[in-house]
């Protein structure tokens, strides 16, 4: 920590996680204010801010997940299950066991690795994971406390497809992140936004177990994971919307936002938006997404001040910030995410003044 | 008259469509939609959730997944398989 810094950082991390929205506010307008002295030791401060928390009672310590993977034996009444896998175990005779065991590894890997945080909680909370959801079920999801996936049905997923994705179990993953963080409502643009944000964190889980930088990556969500009845490469792409497979009706631009009571408000259709925005921020800045785009994304769930029913616009209002306190107001950093937030038509350039 | 139904949202958030005959409702079947099609719509049981959208005679019930009463859920069993996919193209 660094002795120059003007706030303590034990003040900022409880202004920032324990302030009222307003006091949250003002100190990221305070670490806003001194240009002069922003760069890394402000960064650094800001980061270093982020909150450590921890309940190392639950498992090894920080920087380690804790996970249990439960065969759900094919139902859908909750949790009549038995342990396929606990944590540190060898593989067991399940694959598909092994695979979500894994997922969820390497999920909670880019987390810790990348952004410091500890599970979903930031407090080491355990990853639950249920194989073998329902019969022939074709989704996997967050209920609340644990990931349930399903086998797929063979025609329009693939049979034991949900288990091998790993942008499917960092999107499960992060819809907890972002409960115990924004909690956005789960319809209309909020549910977007929120289904944006698991797009994005589960693409990023993927580019980092693979090394791929923004250039590298394909930004599709779920591919090798239509069955032969989805003509496609996958359920989305973050760098075209739209065009993932056939009947793909992602807009890009705000122009084009769908209004629709299916899908809780189309939250799966205008999430479009949002991720190509991160696209074009994360593909304009280069290098690892996760360093710069990402870091900006994630500490706006974190300290972003942004309300369980936020639109877009108030979401890349909250980005702008980020951005300016990590990086700079007008630094590269910011202006990439402006000028992303401005092609998707979120925001006007005349807004950024 | 024919019970439509429409799947929305889940993971992949397909739209899927399937119809049902309204004389091959159970009784039981019929009792549990009457009763959604009299009621305001829940808000959404958690992300990534499906939801069934049942229209039948220009009625509509809006009912999340973890709503579905076992009287429904026979219902939609006997519709896997049966949902419409690709979705018609429009030219
Ligand atoms: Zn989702």
């Amino acid at each position: 920590m660094s002795p120059c810094f003007i706030v303590p950082p034990e003040l900022l991390e409880r202004i920032l996680r324990l302030g009222q929205a307003a006091d949250r506010e003002a100190a990221l307008a305070t670490l806003s204010i001194d240009h002069s002295i922003r760069t890394n030791r402000i960064q650094n401060a800001f980061l270093a801010a982020i909150p450590r928390r921890r309940h190392h009672l639950v498992h090894g310590g920080r920087g380690r997940p804790h996970r249990t993977i439960f065969d759900a034996h094919h139902r859908t009444d909750v949790h009549a299950t038995t342990v396929l896998r606990a944590e540190g175990q060898p593989p067991c005779s399940d694959e598909d066991a092994n695979h979500a065991y894994d997922g969820l590894g390497d999920t909670y890997r880019f987390f810790w690795e990348a952004l410091s945080r500890d599970s979903i909680d930031d407090a080491g909370l355990p990853l639950l994971g249920e194989v073998h959801f329902g019969r022939n079920y074709d989704n996997a999801f967050w209920d609340g406390e644990r990931m349930m996936f399903g086998d797929g049905d063979g025609r329009l997923f693939k049979i034991g497809g949900f288990v091998r994705a790993l942008d499917v179990i960092g999107h499960e993953l992060c819809h907890g992140v972002t409960q115990s963080t924004l909690n956005l409502l789960y319809t209309g643009q909020p549910g977007a936004l929120n289904e944006s944000i698991s797009d994005v964190f589960g693409s990023l889980v993927k580019q980092y177990r693979r090394g791929q930088t923004a250039a590298d990556s394909d930004w599709l969500i779920g591919e090798d994971l239509l069955g032969p009845a989805v003509r496609g490469v996958a359920l989305r792409s973050l760098r075209a919307p739209g065009t993932a497979f056939e009947g793909d009706l992602q807009p890009a631009h705000m122009r084009d936002y769908r209004v629709t009571s299916s899908d809780n408000g189309g939250v799966h259709l205008n999430s479009g938006i949002p991720n190509h925005a991160f696209y074009l921020a994360a593909t304009a800045l280069g290098g690892y997404a996760w360093e710069k785009a990402g870091r900006i994304w994630y500490h706006t769930l974190v300290v972003g001040a942004v309300p369980p029913d936020a639109h877009f616009h108030t979401f890349a209002q909250a980005t702008l910030r980020t951005a300016g306190v990590l990086f700079g107001v007008a630094s590269e950093e910011w202006r990439a995410v402006a000028e992303a937030w401005v092609r998707v038509g979120v925001l006007s350039a005349a807004q950024l003044g | 008259m024919q019970v439509d139904i429409e799947r929305s949202g889940g993971f992949g958030g397909l739209t899927l469509h399937a119809s049902v005959g309204e004389e091959q409702l159970t009784p039981g079947e019929r009792a549990a939609l009457e009763r959604f099609l009299s009621q305001p719509p829940r808000p959404p049981s958690g992300p990534d959730r499906f939801v069934y959208r049942i229209s039948l005679r220009g009625r509509q019930a809006i009912v999340q997944e973890d709503e579905i009463p076992p009287e429904l859920r026979s219902l939609l069993e006997r519709l896997d398989g049966a949902w419409d996919w690709p979705p018609p193209t429009h030219h």
